[in-house]
């Protein structure tokens, strides 16, 4: 954040805020958008609102709090977007998801976990975030309370319904 | 207790079948130097934005570049546009757009005298003073009213200088004088 502070270490620090963070915000919104391409361009679209308004992240929360919700965020409006656009061809948006992850040559699951991410993309938005936070990131529930701005309690009962419900969905496909 | 443990624990208990998933090999990736490229990828959008701070726009040759857009030859042209006309309205102007000498060069007297008369409400006293004949000029000093200068040269001369002059004079000559 020094860095930041100066416009001649700006760039310096940008690109060591980016080198530090791309990998675990890449797969925070890879999970959500499950295409590569789709989480490139979120992923990119993060780091140029970050670059934007980083001067302005007054440090009441810790940095990657705060760039998380950015790009979780970003990731929700991409995804709002797409369902938007293909509302009128494809019935749901949890189809549609995995319709594209099947397509994704950068995708290579076989039927189970194709499967598998198409019982994640049903469940209520929030509810995925907590999944994708807790199961895949194995983020504590007291990290996950800060970036969500959620009691622990809830956040755990939250995930024991999601986990409920993807395996009950997966049953059912 | 670890991380891993606890959720190892915790899906364990909700969901055996989860846990056994979470052991299977990744199925997502991502292209080699994905993440080694992404920083030039996110600064070249920057660029193209025209987001990208002052100091760094220097440094990515964006002042070269940016010579290419057309908002800047727009400016530069309005800049050229108010220099030029600056210079046009406080340009000292001359007295005269064409020098003296070349009226003597090009036009007869009687040219400007029938410039003049068909001009003359565009001349003030001064102007109209400064280009009439000798003769009226001399109206304006300090001679007498009847006093003309051939009269005062004939004054002058002798009378047999006068004698001699007028039988040099031709009759149509000596009619026009008297």
């Amino acid at each position: 954040m020094e860095l930041l502070r100066s416009e001649h270490t700006f760039e310096r620090g940008f690109r060591q805020l980016m080198s530090q963070y791309r990998e675990r915000l890449y797969w925070h919104i890879r999970r959500m958008v499950l295409v590569h391409e789709d989480a490139d361009d979120v992923l990119q679209n993060t780091f140029i609102k970050v670059y934007k308004g980083v001067l302005q992240f007054e440090g009441k929360s810790k940095l990657y709090t705060w760039l998380y919700r950015i790009a979780t965020n970003e990731a929700i409006s991409h995804l709002q977007n797409k369902a938007r656009h293909a509302s009128d061809s494809i019935d749901d948006a949890a189809g549609m998801l995995s319709n594209r992850l099947q397509a994704d040559e950068w995708f290579d699951g076989d039927e189970i976990q194709i499967k598998l991410q198409k019982a994640i993309a049903e469940l209520p938005e929030k509810q995925r975030i907590v999944f994708n936070l807790r199961y895949y990131e194995e983020m504590p529930y007291e990290e996950m309370s800060s970036l969500l701005a959620t009691s622990t309690g809830a956040l755990k009962a939250s995930f024991h319904h999601a986990v409920k419900k993807v395996e009950a969905v997966f049953r059912a496909l | 207790m670890s991380k891993k443990e606890t959720l190892k624990e915790e899906l364990e208990s909700l969901s055996p079948f989860l846990q056994q998933q979470k052991q299977r090999r990744e199925s997502m990736h991502v292209p080699a130097d994905y993440f080694d490229q992404l920083e030039d990828a996110v600064f070249s959008k920057l660029e193209s934005e025209g987001a990208l701070r002052p100091a760094m726009t220097a440094r990515h040759g964006g002042v070269l570049r940016s010579l290419w857009k057309p908002r800047m030859w727009a400016a530069a042209a309005a800049v050229a546009v108010i220099a030029v006309a600056s210079w046009w309205m406080l340009r000292p102007q001359p007295l005269s757009p064409v020098p003296d000498a070349m009226y003597t060069e090009t036009l007869t007297e009687d040219e400007i005298e029938e410039y003049v008369i068909d001009n003359i409400t565009e001349f003030d006293s001064e102007q109209l003073a400064s280009i009439a004949p000798e003769p009226e000029l001399s109206e304006t000093t300090n001679t007498t009213p009847n006093e003309t200068p051939d009269s005062k040269a004939l004054d002058d001369i002798s009378p047999a200088e006068m004698e001699n002059l007028l039988q040099q004079m031709s009759e149509e000559e000596l009619e026009s004088l008297l």
